[in-house]
């Protein structure tokens, strides 16, 4: 029962990424493939989370803690890029 | 019971994460697209999170950790884009912006498209060969086998690659970071403006800077999280012997600390002088360490000159913390100065 | 089931290594590269290495972009 619960979590998952990837490709603004990065950014967060889970190891989830800290970085710097001062 | 609860929490997130995506194809406008995609997967995130708390209870200070960094980086850099889609869009969010194109547009030249295709699929053909003939090994190969036996036992580090990259392998740790530190010098040799012309490119910033300053949230919350990200770094590289992490990673996460701390006060400068110090005195701790190895163990940078200690606790593994934080020093300095030459 | 999952990124390095090479503004073209970086940390964990995800997540999620704004400003305010 909870393995059906989990597989279908994933394959929402899935889907979620898949469809941040299409934003990714189609946008016609810069504005919108970097929201759809950000976006991608937290999912593979969650996805990194439900692996460690999976795999039973706990050290895995420093990889998510590290994104988590680091992944804002570059949507701040396009963003102030974008704005004009530097 | 509990696990079911979880597995719910995660169904739950994960729909959450899935309506993210969905929003990101399907709404109008780069606004609304911006707040599908940032407000649902957070919200998404935080409820995996908690699921997998349910699942393993043990975890769950880790878990709250991450979903507090979440948490607070988010909201930072969701603002800044909306403020920057605001400038170059306008209110005609609708009409495409000076750089808008809906599908990259194709060559008209049809030999170099014919070249690039014959080129791809030749390289294809090489790579289907390789995955093709690959077949998962039963067992490990002898080196592999060997490690796993010899550095929990020799070396008294949990962590098998730390182990191998701070001792048996260190001299060539040592050669990856004196490419580091040519990496460096030559950047400063190709943007470094010393002296009167820094300061003359620093005015033209700060001139250019009045008009758009940066905003109030990006500078509290920079506020929180410069400290909170030097913690992080300082606990990942005190930790390389125990888990994943080590010098390197640490010095970049270091490094990142800094960049925050460039984006958040324009006018902050770091004191090149000072890097280069710290960073040579790190670099002639290294080979200090290495010597004292000779001398007092069993080769160059052999991690027993400082007593083993218990297995897996905090100070133990001999001289591969010492190593560790030496490396990540260095590592975070070189960065920082490479960083603040191409601003500069 | 695991090996369908590093296919599925797989192909998203490669799709997004196909759009930072055809994409004209070179602002979404650095943006595409760290995308890469992204879906190649996953895949090293799931092959089961954290050691190398955490090195590629902490220089491929902030620095390497912010590098390459650094050059393209650079370059392109030059030549105005």
């Amino acid at each position: 029962m909870a393995d059906t619960i989990l597989l279908a979590a994933a394959v929402l998952i899935f889907f979620g990424i898949s469809f941040g990837v299409l934003r990714l490709v189609l946008g016609p603004s810069v504005i919108d493939r970097i929201a759809a990065i950000d976006t991608l950014t937290i999912v593979s967060i969650s996805t990194i989370a439900f692996y460690a889970l999976v795999a039973d190891r706990f050290i895995y989830l420093d990889a998510a803690l590290v994104y988590g800290v680091l992944s804002f970085l570059a949507v701040l710097a396009v963003a102030r890029y974008l704005k004009g001062g530097f | 019971m509990a696990e079911l609860v979880g597995s719910i929490a995660i169904l739950i997130g994960a729909v959450f994460l899935f309506s993210a995506g969905l929003g990101m194809l399907r709404m109008p406008d780069a606004f609304t697209r911006i707040q599908a995609g940032t407000k649902a997967s957070t919200l998404g995130n935080i409820m995996v999170l908690v699921g997998i708390a349910f699942h393993h209870p043990d975890w769950t200070l880790k878990l709250v950790l991450i979903a507090y960094f979440v948490l607070m980086t988010n909201p930072v850099s969701s603002h800044e884009l909306a403020r920057a889609a605001n400038t170059i869009l306008g209110r005609a969010a609708h009409s495409p912006a000076a750089d808008a194109q809906r599908w990259p547009a194709m060559e008209r030249d049809v030999m170099r498209r014919g070249a690039a295709i014959v080129l791809l699929a030749s390289l294809g053909v090489i790579f289907a060969t390789i995955a093709l003939n690959y077949s998962q090994r039963s067992s490990l190969p002898e080196l592999a086998a060997a490690y796993l036996d010899l550095v929990p036992r020799e070396l008294g580090a949990p962590n098998v690659i730390t182990g191998i990259l701070l001792t048996y392998r260190a001299f060539d740790t040592l050669g990856e970071v004196a490419v580091l530190f040519m990496v460096a010098a030559g950047v400063g040799l190709l943007l470094g403006a010393g002296g009167k012309e820094r300061d003359d490119v620093q005015a033209g910033i700060r001139r250019s800077l009045q008009e758009t300053p940066s905003t109030e949230i990006v500078q509290n919350g920079a506020k929180i999280l410069v400290p909170l990200i030097a913690i992080f770094a300082a606990y990942i590289v005190m930790h390389g012997h125990l888990g994943p992490g080590g010098g390197f990673q640490g010095g970049a996460v270091m490094a990142s600390c800094a960049l925050l701390l460039l984006l958040a006060t324009p006018n902050y400068r770091i004191k090149l002088a000072h890097l280069n110090f710290i960073e040579s005195l790190a670099g002639l701790l290294i080979v200090v360490v290495g010597i004292a190895g000779i001398i007092l163990a069993n080769g160059f940078l052999d991690n027993r000159v400082l007593p083993l200690g218990e297995f897996g606790a905090f100070f133990s593994a001999g001289a591969i913390p010492v190593l560790s934080v030496l490396l990540g020093v260095k590592v975070g300095c070189e960065l920082s100065v490479i960083i603040e030459r191409f601003r500069a | 089931m695991l090996e369908l999952l590093i296919y599925m990124l797989c192909g998203g390095i490669l799709a997004s290594g196909l759009l930072a090479v055809r994409l004209k503004s070179l602002l979404a073209a650095a943006v595409s590269t760290g995308l890469a970086s992204l879906f190649a940390a996953v895949c090293y964990l799931l092959l089961g290495a954290p050691d190398v995800a955490m090195t590629e997540a902490s220089i491929g999620s902030g620095l390497s972009t912010i590098i390459f704004l650094y050059a393209i400003h650079k370059t392109t305010n030059a030549r105005e």
